[in-house]
């Protein structure tokens, strides 16, 4: 056979040089799998050795999953620190008001209008609309009042919510909302020291740390959300 | 499958133990096979293995699916993670085919006479002998090219060779291994 293939033919030379190169392709495959029949399976337990030693790598900075962790453990202390503010705002606010002084709220519009417009003898003051109806009220022997308040903060004035500034006179305060009494009995603010740019000052720390603290809180209830969506959406096959 | 693959990949780079799973199912025997061509020892190589994967998954951030598949890239891996053990083991007194030439030294080979007579049987034992005693690259070459089936061009990435030396080197191999077993 092999000497009918090797006689001196092109052709037929060229058609055994062929087969000859196939067969050799034929027996390395079938070499070469019978060799891979001979190496062992792997182990039962190959995977679970493998994650046991990526588990931890996967809390590191390089594991997705590592970072959205430790995403939750800077946002844990996020929400801690805003809770403080906000708990130390309110007994701040809460020691000297006694629960006396008719302020149900601390918007930074109330306290502005307290701040400025001082006195009213008629003892009825116009309450700001929405929202600082219902959250006005920071107490204002907290604050350094000024009874007789020429003006707000030119700055402020947009955003203060009402008060007349600079009235010293019986009249109300008249804006929307109007009527609500804010001051219990028509008690005095009193000028208990500072100025009036202190007085706005204050008003406006306190109006700050309101924001900040408010965005802290969006922040960290945002990060949650997005990476609970992230991490169902992972989940969900597609 | 690819698609797959690739959401397979995803979830794993974010930590998801069913993602990489996924993975091992799928290569864990292919990168087994291809450390053992280096590391004779079945525990040996299994535990080489191991660490290719663990190497990769440290490392997945880095993987660039249009730069290659998986299965080169953590072939690459694992044979680097190969070679650097072997190197450490030593060769243990094997005796590697340095000059192909010299196949007939092969016990048993310089007494087989006439190979034109061999049957299958026969060659494939000759053969198998015969891969045994290439270097661990020549008989990686042989087993991606001829079990796993990838081109050359994925087994110079994985060897990190260019494939004209490799195309050449196979080659030689082949006429060496056809001559032996009578072809």
């Amino acid at each position: 056979m092999k000497e009918t293939m090797d006689k001196p033919n092109d052709g037929l030379r060229r058609t055994a040089a062929g087969r000859r190169e196939g067969d050799l392709d034929d027996l390395l495959r079938e070499a070469l799998e019978r060799r891979a029949e001979r190496v062992p399976a792997l182990s039962d337990d190959f995977q679970d050795r493998v994650m046991a030693r990526i588990r931890p790598l996967s809390n590191s900075p390089r594991g997705e999953e590592g970072r959205g962790q430790r995403r939750w453990w800077m946002v844990s202390p996020a929400i801690g620190v805003a809770a403080a503010v906000v708990v130390g705002l309110f007994f701040l606010w809460q020691e000297p008001k006694g629960g006396a002084n008719g302020f149900d709220g601390h918007d930074e519009s109330a306290a502005r209008v307290v701040a400025t417009e001082g006195e009213r003898p008629g003892g009825e003051a116009a309450t700001p609309a929405g929202r600082a109806e219902t959250s006005a009220g920071k107490p204002p022997t907290t604050l350094p009042l000024v009874a007789e308040a020429p003006a707000p903060v030119p700055s402020q004035q947009g955003r203060a919510g009402g008060g007349t500034p600079g009235r010293t006179g019986g009249e109300p305060a008249k804006r929307a909302g109007d009527g609500a009494p804010r001051r219990a009995g028509g008690k005095s603010a009193k000028r208990v020291g500072g100025d009036p740019v202190s007085a706005a000052s204050v008003a406006d720390l306190y109006a700050t740390i309101d924001l900040m603290t408010d965005q802290a809180l969006r922040d960290a209830e945002r990060l949650a959300i997005e990476t609970l969506s992230r991490n169902v959406a992972a989940d969900t096959p597609s | 499958m690819e698609d797959l693959e690739q959401r397979m990949i995803d979830a794993a780079r974010r930590g998801q133990a069913e993602g990489y799973g996924y993975l091992m199912t799928r290569y864990g025997r292919r990168v087994h096979l291809l450390v053992s061509q280096v590391i004779r020892d079945a525990r040996d190589a299994e535990e080489v293995a191991q660490d290719a994967f663990v190497r990769a998954f440290d490392r997945l951030e880095a993987f660039d699916p249009g730069r290659g598949s998986f299965a080169t890239w953590i072939g690459r891996i694992a044979w680097n993670l190969a070679l650097n053990a072997a190197r450490g083991q030593g060769d243990k007194g094997l005796e590697f085919l340095d000059n192909l030439d010299n196949l007939e030294r092969l016990d048993g080979l310089d007494n087989l006479g006439n190979l034109d007579h061999l049957e299958e049987t026969e060659r494939l034992a000759l053969l198998d002998r015969a891969i045994d005693r290439l270097r661990p690259e020549e008989r990686t070459l042989l087993h991606l090219r001829y079990y796993d089936g990838r081109s050359l061009q994925e087994i110079a990435e994985v060897m990190q060779t260019a494939t004209g030396p490799l195309a050449s080197r196979l080659q030689r191999i082949r006429q060496k291994l056809s001559k032996l077993i009578g072809l």
